[in-house]
């Protein structure tokens, strides 16, 4: 039976730790001193801790340096190109597509004023609407177990199970180590957009993936005038204004940019209100914003069919006005999150969501 | 065991902070600091030298690939061996799947080492593996790289009043199986 104190035991532990003070030392020499369960506690600790010295420090083998070498190049190489555009920006323009190609390609004599208006509403439509992916040239997590910076793949063959996503994925856990995406995945928000049926839709479209390998995208995407426009405040105070979301929700609901819809938009008094914003005017005037209009990559890209089928996907749309979903977008770690391709792998199920959201609550 | 890396905190940093700005030697003598006491924690944690060495290139690789994440005003070594830890955590539950923990000590004795060397190492590492990995963690954190409490409690996300009650209560059963069975 053990008669020391709680305050006496640590104090002992403490005493092998090498965490007590000269005083809290001369307190435990005293104690060992005067009591036999002091000194035979004190004794075991001290063999105890002997034993453990004894324990050689092993070498790895030379191949895991080897190996962890060889891992590192391509991230050394990504640094620079993969921050320079962040995940949330980068999925900015992917909404655009499917009307600015219509646009683009159909009718070219409205490149006036008006147009740009519409083109505005579209962007504005993709800045608060879209699910991001991995568009950045590397993506943390290659697929192997080094996790290394490679391309983004897309998703191909079987969906992995739960346990399978969950206890392979190392990239997980590291994203589970960054208190930014930790207090982020225990937010309300984010766990209702984790439980949204559109939400798993849409990691399943392959439209969606289609995006992500999409070389002249990320040519775009590597572009200065995206750069400029994407970081614009003017423009990012724009799109989130009321008149800005009334016109998005009625662009988002055209199929295609017909005439008659055209026409109705350019009837829509949020149309209408958005077109005397002075930070309008300024978009219009912006020189990025010019130079991507004119530019050809941004034209190839609106002429690609998989951003037709993304923007008429009912998944999409949903997502995009998802009060949640808008919420979350507004967040920098979502966008860490987000283009993991383990995440992406994960939210492609409910079941593994939930899975993943417990791991997250557990973490720490 | 190894050196604390905690003294050379403020390098650790600047190692990051260079390799981020495309120096790859800084990487280099990142690795260099680490891998070795990155590779123990992971062999006392798991008892498996494949599966340390598995570990170890996993949080590297990892390491590299969200060096940008990394906020310089955390320590290094703390990220480092939280990553470390967790991923040991990780091979442990993907384990718990496939084989039962019994008879899982697997570490080969290099023929340099002594005899007494050995035998320790081969009851030390059985007696951790029967310790419950939270509780193992902190033994290891404590026993295998010098932490302080502190340290320990940066490491693992968890109140230093935790650290102490893992220590000790691990400490009660160390003894059991350690010196108290083999008396």
């Amino acid at each position: 039976m053990n008669m020391l104190t709680e305050y006496q035991l640590e104090l002992i532990h403490r005493e092998i730790d090498g965490e007590n003070t000269p005083e809290a030392s001369a307190e435990v020499r005293d104690l060992v001193a005067s009591q036999l369960e002091a000194m035979t506690l004190m004794t075991n600790l001290q063999s105890l801790d002997a034993l453990f010295r004894e324990v050689p420090y092993r070498e790895p083998s030379p191949d895991v340096r080897d190996a962890i070498s060889k891992a590192m190049s391509p991230v050394a190489n990504a640094q620079g190109t993969t921050q320079t555009i962040t995940g949330w920006a980068a999925q900015q323009w992917n909404g655009v597509s499917n009307f600015m190609g219509e646009l683009m390609s159909t009718k070219k004599v409205l490149l006036g004023a008006t147009t740009a208006v519409a083109v505005i509403a579209i962007i504005g439509y993709a800045l608060v609407g879209y699910p991001p992916g991995t568009f950045d040239a590397g993506t943390v997590g290659g697929g192997d177990g080094l996790g290394g910076v490679t391309k983004a793949e897309r998703f191909k063959g079987a969906k992995q199970t739960e346990a399978d996503v969950l206890l392979s994925s190392a990239e997980v856990q590291t994203l589970l180590q960054d208190d930014k995406v930790l207090k982020l995945i225990r937010t309300g928000a984010f766990k209702e957009v984790m439980n949204n049926d559109a939400f798993h839709d849409i990691m399943n479209n392959e439209a969606f993936h289609d995006l992500l390998s999409n070389e002249v995208f990320h040519d775009l995407l590597s572009s200065n005038a995206f750069h400029d426009l994407a970081s614009n405040e003017v423009f990012h105070d724009l799109l989130s204004s009321n008149a800005f979301h009334d016109l998005a929700s009625n662009v988002a609901n055209q199929e295609l940019l017909s005439n008659e819809a055209y026409n109705q938009l350019a009837n829509n008094a949020a149309y209408n209100q958005l077109a005397n914003n002075a930070a309008f005017q300024q978009i219009l005037n912006n020189d990025a914003f010019q130079q991507i209009m004119g530019n050809d990559v941004f034209q190839q890209i609106f002429a690609n069919d998989m951003f037709q089928q993304l923007f008429s996907n009912e998944s999409f749309h949903e997502l995009a006005s998802n009060e949640a979903f808008q919420q979350i977008m507004a967040n920098d770690a979502a966008q860490q999150l987000f283009s993991n391709n383990s995440f992406q792998a994960i939210a492609q199920n409910e079941a593994a969501s939930q899975l993943f959201l417990n791991e997250a609550n557990r973490a720490y | 065991m190894d050196n604390s890396p905690a003294a050379n905190d403020d390098l650790d940093r600047a190692l990051a902070r260079r390799f981020l700005d495309g120096e790859r030697a800084a990487g280099d003598e990142l690795v260099n600091r680490y891998h070795r006491s990155v590779f123990n924690v992971a062999l006392r944690m798991l008892g498996n030298v494949q599966d340390a060495e598995d570990v170890t290139q996993t949080v590297f690789g990892n390491a590299f690939a969200a060096l940008d994440s990394y906020d310089p005003k955390y320590r290094f070594f703390s990220w480092i061996y939280r990553m470390t830890v967790n991923e040991s955590l990780n091979t442990l539950k993907r384990r718990r799947n496939v084989v039962s923990l019994d008879g899982s000590f697997d570490v080969p004795a290099p023929a340099a080492i002594s005899q007494g060397a050995v035998d320790a190492e081969d009851r030390v590492g059985r007696a951790l593996l029967e310790l419950k990995p939270d509780d193992r963690a902190v033994v290891v954190l404590k026993h295998f790289v010098s932490f302080s409490y502190e340290e320990i409690s940066d490491v693992l996300g968890v109140p230093v009043k935790t650290v102490k009650s893992r220590l000790f209560t691990a400490r009660e059963r160390l003894r059991e199986s350690l010196l108290v069975a083999r008396a």
